[in-house]
């Protein structure tokens, strides 16, 4: 049976709750507390991925596989390799979709969270930025499943271990914060305004050509609008990993900076209107 | 006094009435900003609570009552932090665990083990806690040889027993619970409302929202009303149930609003005469019953209907169901009508709730909570001059006759 000893006194946490003052954000420390909970949504969402299908694991091989192989086999055909200098095709290609697909997972799955999630938001109160959060949980691990098989990949390719290749984690760690930034602002307004959720698919799309996916943007794209082009993080991130892992030519200091400043720009003010929304969050969801 | 552990301070709730009058389109909102005067610029309000001030002190069972509609859910959504409050202020202190309802997040493909750890983990348990509390949860719950088996294969009231357990096990100060009651078998409600008087009697502030007026009779120390958005506070449970009840008096037909599409349900109950035709004001003379109208959109083996009969303050006085009279209900699919009739000449002249309900032995279909209050006008039969009135609630038959007394053969004198 449950325990019933007697409480003792109430403990000494105050809530106010004040209609003048919607929440600005959920202090860090409150956040820290459900770190559990976070895991856990996370888990549940890595479980429910991968238990019933039997492939699961192996998809996360298979699609960056057959993509590169259709890109190579396409620009085989057109003659010329969107890459600059030596830089093999196929490597330069693998580096690209799989650092995309983290980005693209990533921002929708944050996306429609909320939505999917709106049972549980009208049911219990935890602190709502949890579920995009824990949401970029099944890219995250996509992208990790298929690390081991690209470096090998990789390797076979030709590319060699070399000083830049330290830089990796803060691209990737940078192309993650876009997704966040983005993937908030896109959760919140999804769960107000209905229509968002069937752009982002197409955002997506666009993205895949608009974003030095497929190809290296010094090799496409005019000198002079290269600056421009480069305004875009993702851009900057894509070529960033491309640079480190495969040795193609770098986004560049002034643009690796702007791109910094963006995405960190991008977090606060996704964060800021997500927690705006987030007091009428489960009146109309 | 001691400083109270909710206290709500002019607490508002409006929300935006119809779908129409608000955007649910960004083009819609845009368009708004540019055109003030276009129909989904600004909507039209509705104030589901308003100004609502209340104190509640540690170890209080507050009951919070009212009809469906009136705010009470919108007032226990606010304090759980689900809903943000449109006017006013709530200060809470102590560690809240709300169960506005059973099983929050379970996922079918997981095994019940994980969505132990999912649900509890969802209302506010950290994972120590809950491996703490894990072979306690899963003894309570009975379902420890399935611990391992996906959620979707478990019976209704496996996974609803599970759920429960995982909720019995939490321990906060302040305990928020929604009519979590109206699932379950009666077996169930019984062990939820146990759990609740087990909490209540350790000291914990609970607030209540139900319609069960027994329930709230027998755990609450204090009750709320609360009517189209205003809150009234009684000191006296028996008195907020009282003013309850009273405001359904002119209803002699309850009919079901809205129809829960593929579960057997009650339509209409009604209360009418011996022969079936329908009634205003019964007499303490008469016999007269109920003409229940019900649906059944599935086989439901062994169905039965129940009916329980409480006075003004919400004490039940008796109930009946169709077993007792040996009647055995159809059970196929299809739209049924059973007519009940009470003893003739067995209410006082008071006034009286009924509640009835559909169900089978496994599952709970429909319950119509004092979905009819009469009042019962005296009839001239009635030897109810007596001085000092009478007492009770019902006509009993007792049989009363004058025997023989034996001859004294000494009186004992001082």
């Amino acid at each position: 049976m449950p325990s019933s000893e007697p409480v003792v006194a109430a403990s000494d946490a105050v809530l106010v709750i004040d209609a003048a003052r919607p929440s600005a954000g959920v202090p860090v420390r409150e956040l820290l507390r459900h770190g559990d909970l976070l895991l856990i949504l996370a888990q549940r969402d890595l479980k429910v991925r991968y238990r019933q299908a039997v492939i699961g694991i192996g998809w996360a091989v298979l699609r960056p596989a057959a993509t590169v192989a259709i890109v190579v086999a396409f620009f085989g055909l057109l003659g010329k390799a969107p890459v600059t200098g030596e830089t093999p095709l196929a490597a330069s290609a693998l580096v690209g979709y799989l650092s995309w697909q983290l980005f693209a997972a990533a921002t929708a799955d944050m996306s429609e969270s909320l939505v999917r999630n709106r049972h549980v938001l009208t049911k219990v109160y935890f602190p709502r930025v949890l579920i995009p959060l824990s949401a970029t949980a099944v890219g995250l691990v996509d992208y990790l499943v298929a690390l081991l098989p690209a470096a090998a990949f990789l390797a076979w390719q030709g590319a060699r271990p070399g000083w830049p290749m330290l830089f990796a984690p803060l691209w990737l760690a940078g192309l993650l914060a876009a997704a966040v930034a983005g993937g908030l602002l896109l959760s919140a307004l999804n769960a107000r305004y209905r229509d968002v959720g069937h752009v982002v698919p197409f955002l997506m799309q666009l993205g895949f050509f608009a974003c030095p996916v497929i190809y290296e943007s010094a090799a496409i794209i005019p000198e002079r609008y290269l600056p421009i082009y480069r305004l875009n993080p993702v851009a900057v991130g894509l070529d960033g990993l491309r640079w480190s892992l495969v040795g193609a030519s770098p986004p560049g200091w002034t643009s690796t900076l702007v791109a910094a400043a963006l995405v960190g720009g991008g977090l606060v003010f996704s964060w800021r209107v997500f927690h705006w929304l987030d007091s009428t969050l489960a009146d109309r969801i | 006094m001691t400083q109270p552990v909710i206290r709500i301070e002019h607490v508002g709730k409006a929300f935006h009435r119809a779908e129409k009058a608000v955007a649910t389109r960004i083009v819609d909102e845009v368009a708004g900003w540019l055109q003030p005067t276009r129909k989904f610029a600004v909507g039209d309000q509705f104030w589901a609570l308003r100004d609502v001030s209340l104190d509640i002190h540690q170890g209080e069972v507050v009951g919070l009552i009212g009809h469906n509609g009136a705010g009470k859910s919108t007032l226990l959504k606010l304090l759980c932090r689900i809903l943000h409050p449109t006017t006013g202020r709530i200060e809470l202190h102590g560690r809240v665990g709300s169960l506005l309802e059973v099983g929050t997040g379970f996922h079918p493909e997981l095994t019940g083990r994980e969505n132990i750890y999912l649900n509890g983990a969802i209302l506010g348990m950290t994972r120590r806690e809950i491996a703490a509390k894990f072979d306690e949860i899963v003894a309570f719950s009975e379902v420890e040889p399935f611990l391992d088996m996906p959620v979707k294969r478990y019976s209704s009231g496996m996974a609803v027993r599970l759920a429960f357990s995982v909720a019995a096990h939490l321990e906060p100060e302040i305990l928020l619970v929604d009519e979590v009651l109206a699932v379950g078998d009666a077996e169930f409600q019984k062990k939820c409302l146990g759990r609740i008087g087990e909490v209540a009697r350790s000291g914990r502030t609970i607030v209540f929202v139900s319609h069960n007026v027994a329930a709230v009779q027998r755990l609450c120390t204090r009750a709320v009303l609360i009517d189209h958005g205003r809150a009234t506070a009684f000191d006296s449970v028996a008195e907020a149930l009282r003013q309850y009840l009273s405001r359904d008096i002119d209803g002699s037909v309850w009919v079901r609003s809205e129809a829960p599409l593929d579960q057997p349900h009650l339509e209409r109950i009604a209360l009418v005469q011996a022969d079936g035709k329908p009634l205003d004001v019964p007499d303490s003379a008469s016999q007269f019953g109920l003409l229940i109208d019900y649906s059944l959109t599935r086989p439901a083996p062994g169905v039965l209907l129940a009916a329980a009969v409480c006075n003004a303050y919400g004490t039940p006085l008796f109930s009946t169901a169709t077993p007792d009279a040996g009647v055995a209900l159809p059970e196929s699919p299809g739209r049924y009508r059973v007519q009940l009739l009470f003893p003739k000449a067995y209410f006082m002249p008071k006034r009286f709730s009924v509640t009835v309900a559909l169900y089978s032995l496994a599952e709970s279909f429909d319950r119509a909570e004092n979905c009819l209050t009469f009042d019962v006008a005296e009839a001239a039969s009635l030897a109810t001059s007596l001085p000092g009135g009478r007492w009770g609630e019902l006509q009993v038959p007792c049989g009363w006759s004058v025997v023989d007394r034996p001859a004294a053969t000494t009186e004992a004198s001082a």
